[in-house]
């Protein structure tokens, strides 16, 4: 298990090293430059540009920027935004909170009431609301998230006046204490809300399909046989059997956590990572969006290892090596 | 029971989420130089706790809409229209821009043009003061636009080339000494980056962009900087000390929503009081809205098409001409723009009365004599019916409307015309950089001031996309600038705008203008104060 592990963690650095450089490639690859975007549009001075460009070491060759950077960010330091002219790290970290509570909290949500539901429909395979709910599922699944967030603002905010349509606390009144907290739930129900109906059908249907699989296999035939009780069957055999897949699509979802909230992030005018990230790419800000690439590409990697880790000690069958 | 735990426990967890992004929500840009803590001066009427915003309207705030984060809290380092609005009340430029786009007086009061027009003398206004007390005077004015001319990382910086020195005569009398005539520089300094910065603050041996001073601002305006969260909000408490008194309205708050349409919605909401620039699709709800007043902002930035002369094709007067008279003004200002941009026939935009030419402007839309003026420079019909093809067309997002009636006219003409769409970082680097294109869109002030027009089009200028040189519109350009007389300046850019109806560099399609919505009982607006104060000076401003 100990050489598994260090295995792991070794292709894992690799990976990040090799996302690392593809992302700089793209990053790099598209047209425009961040220069541009801090000049504005009103002027096109060439003196103004060639300035610029040298102080932000883009008048280098793209090797060098791309070693200075990798340097950089091997001792942790994201660099300094060109357009804001901020530490990354800063930026990154002033709005990380906002991602992960609107991200974690939604997620956690959608999990537990996507899978309930999902085992609920199971056992009832075929009810009426058992068709029901698969198909909202359906159609919430099609529905563009940022198109949802916008209905449900004009619905709950605009028609119905229960929710703030935006941001993340009311700027007028600057609360402070629980008063303050409590606000920010306030601004939390809607977009919250979005993610979850988004989201939430991915669980709904993995644990409807995965435990009536189970339910088929010959095994559970046998155990009622047997005469062993229903809820006995259901709750030692065909539900730990069946939650592996969706536990596998919570940690993938955990490891997404930031571009699966992006454009809800936009919508609802919530300031975290997801809306800084879309931000940077309009404005090519190399170093926010390489600091924001390289957070997300080691977040995905350390979950990756943890719920592969998880699997060989949760599952016995599984050995890796 | 078990279920009771577990949803006690997820409650507790969600909680702990709120009250950890509660202690790392209220970040600043760094210490606050306001420290002005207005919790206890709670706007709402419902202290509640999770009332909604709407409930907090009151005559002690006023929240602008802005589009995204302020690059920085620097206005004359770069151009920034995100701070834009919130630089105009925190700090004076020497001139500075009214609603309608007029030069009126900032901190100068007055300035003496000599008649060479090489000498420039400000009188500054007395009283005006930093926040920390100091005076703005005339070294304040001199080391700001020293250090600019120094420095051309700075964006007002090329522009200082054309001045020569700038001389103390006493702490309210600065003199710009010119190397170049050129009278729009007045108007120019009511722009970007020309706001003046506190020299007893700045000048400590670190350059701007290093300096705090550039994210935690010293200003001199009606308004004081207070705090800036990432992503949400700037914002301003009132300055009692100000010199024409303290604003009315106490807090001033810059709200960024990036979304149009959640923007509005947050209007409608109360969460918003200001608005500028309100989608088309939203103008006749709130026309017929009394909660909202809708004010018509007209700018002298024409939607306009210009023409690479040095490419293939359209290097031909022919087919630039052919072009001009397939565009459908009309057509296109009602379908597209939903009739609020204009049609614009003139060279320089019609907005600008005193000096756009308004008798020898762009043609009518006539097909027939588009294909006549092809048959006449000696092209003929292919088995499709084109006169021309091979034509491309690049344009950004927020153009293609505009540009496919206007392909489909040309199309009727025979004139064969291939839309490149882009992104407009895509299209600067490719338009812009590289001066790839034959045909491109374009929008972007002409103002402040009819120079602007040697600027887009003049020999060798960087923003003349189109690449086109004419002396005799260099020359009438050049002694436009050199002249003080009004008169006389507009008649010699009359000139030069025949020379661009003529040969044709570009056309301009539609004049731009948008409306500015706003909370119905708020008076003394910045779009009220024409002739009085600033773009966007919200100091006069108060709830009815």
């Amino acid at each position: 298990m100990k050489r598994f592990i260090v295995r792991r963690i070794i292709s894992g650095i690799l990976t990040v090293l090799v996302v690392f450089t593809l992302n700089f490639a793209l990053v790099k690859s598209a047209p425009g430059d961040p220069i541009t975007s801090l000049m504005g549009k009103e002027t096109d001075d060439p003196v103004l540009r060639e300035a610029l460009m040298e102080k932000w070491g883009l008048d280098q060759p793209v090797p060098v920027q791309y070693f200075n950077y990798l340097k950089n960010a091997l001792t942790g330091d994201l660099g300094t935004s060109i357009i804001y002219n901020r530490p990354v790290n800063d930026m990154i970290g002033e709005r990380m909170m906002a991602t992960i509570l609107l991200g974690l909290t939604s997620l956690i949500i959608a999990f537990v009431l996507g899978t309930l539901l999902g085992i609920f429909c199971a056992r009832r395979d075929g009810s009426i609301l058992d068709n029901t709910l698969s198909t909202i599922s359906y159609a919430t699944d099609a529905m563009p998230s940022f198109w949802l967030g916008l209905m449900l603002i004009i619905l709950f905010a605009t028609k119905l006046d229960i929710f703030p349509s935006q941001g993340m606390y009311n700027v007028r009144a600057g609360y402070t204490g629980l008063q303050y907290v409590l606000d920010v739930l306030y601004h939390l129900a809607l977009p919250c809300i979005t993610l979850v109906l988004i989201t939430m059908s991915g669980y709904f249907r993995i644990t409807k399909s995965s435990i009536l699989q189970v339910t088929n296999e010959d095994f559970i035939t046998t155990m009622r046989a047997t005469g062993m009780s229903e809820r006995k069957i259901f709750n030692k055999y065909i539900f730990r059997n069946a939650i592996l897949p969706t536990v596998t699509m919570l940690g993938i979802s955990i490891a997404f956590l930031v571009t699966g909230v992006s454009l809800i992030e936009i919508v609802f005018s919530w300031p975290g990572i997801g809306s800084m990230t879309l931000t940077a790419i309009n404005q090519r800000d190399y170093p926010t969006l390489m600091g924001v690439y390289l957070v997300m590409n080691v977040s995905v990697v350390v979950v990756m290892i943890i719920t592969d880790v998880l699997y060989a000690i949760l599952d016995p069958r599984i050995r890796y090596d | 029971m078990k279920a009771k735990r577990f949803i006690a426990m997820l409650l507790s967890l969600v909680m702990c989420f709120a009250l950890m992004a509660g202690c790392g929500g209220n970040n600043t840009s760094g210490n606050n130089t306001g420290g002005n803590n207005t919790s206890g001066n709670n706007t709402s009427g419902n202290n509640s706790g999770t009332s909604d915003d709407s409930s907090s309207t009151g005559p002690d705030s006023l929240v602008v809409r802005i589009n995204g984060d302020p690059k920085s809290f620097n206005p004359t380092l770069i151009s920034d229209d995100n701070l834009y609005k919130a630089a105009q009340n925190m700090y004076h430029r020497l001139t500075c821009l009214d609603a309608s786009k007029q030069v009126i007086p900032d901190a100068a009061e007055s300035w003496d043009v000599s008649d060479d027009a090489l000498t420039i003398t400000f009188h500054l206004k007395d009283g005006i003061k930093w926040w920390d007390g100091e005076a703005l005077d005339a070294e304040d004015v001199k080391y700001t636009f020293d250090y600019v001319k120094e420095h051309p990382e700075t964006y007002f910086s090329s522009s200082m080339d054309i001045v020569d020195s700038i001389e103390i005569v006493d702490p309210l009398t600065v003199v710009f000494h010119m190397n170049t005539a050129d009278v729009s520089f007045v108007a120019r300094l009511g722009w970007y980056g020309t706001f003046i910065l506190p020299e007893h603050v700045f000048n400590n041996g670190q350059s701007w962009a290093d300096n705090p001073a550039s994210t935690t601002p010293m200003g001199s305006g009606p308004y004081k900087f207070e705090s800036y969260t990432q992503g949400s909000n700037i914002t301003l408490v009132a300055n009692e000390d100000y010199v024409d008194g303290a604003p009315k309205i106490k807090k001033l708050i810059f709200s960024i929503i990036p979304d149009d349409a959640t923007a509005m919605q947050a209007l409608l909401n109360g969460e918003v009081d200001w608005i500028e620039t309100v989608p088309t699709a939203y103008v006749d709800q709130l026309l017929n809205d009394d909660n909202f007043r809708m004010v018509l902002d007209e700018y002298p930035s024409p939607y306009r098409i210009i023409f690479n002369v040095n490419a293939d094709i359209v290097s031909d007067p022919a087919v630039r001409q052919a072009i001009a008279l397939c565009i459908n003004r009309e057509e296109i200002s009602e379908k597209v723009y939903g009739g609020i941009m204009p049609p614009e026939y003139s060279a320089y935009p019609s907005v600008v009365s005193w000096c756009a030419n308004t008798t020898d402007t762009y043609p009518k839309q006539d097909i027939e004599a588009a294909k006549q003026v092809l048959e006449d420079a000696g092209y003929t019909q292919d088995e499709n019916g084109y006169y021309v093809t091979g034509i491309t067309w690049d344009v950004f997002e927020g153009m293609q409307d505009m540009a496919n009636l206007i392909i489909a006219s040309c199309k009727e003409a025979g004139i064969g015309i291939e839309m490149i769409l882009s992104e407009y970082n895509a299209w600067s680097d490719k338009v812009g950089q590289q001066r790839n294109f034959m045909m491109e869109s374009q929008g972007g002030f002409m103002g402040p001031d009819p120079a602007a027009l040697a600027t887009r089009f003049g020999s060798g200028s960087n923003s003349n996309y189109a690449g086109w040189s004419n002396e005799e519109f260099d020359r009438l350009c050049a002694e436009a600038a050199a002249t003080g007389d009004t008169e006389k300046r507009a008649e010699l850019y009359r000139e030069a705008q025949k020379l661009i109806v003529e040969e044709l560099p570009g056309i301009n399609v539609v004049g731009y203008a948008s409306y500015t919505v706003m909370t119905g009982n708020l008076k003394d607006m910045p779009c009220d104060g024409v002739g009085q104060w600033s773009w966007s000076d919200c100091s006069h401003a108060y709830y009815e």
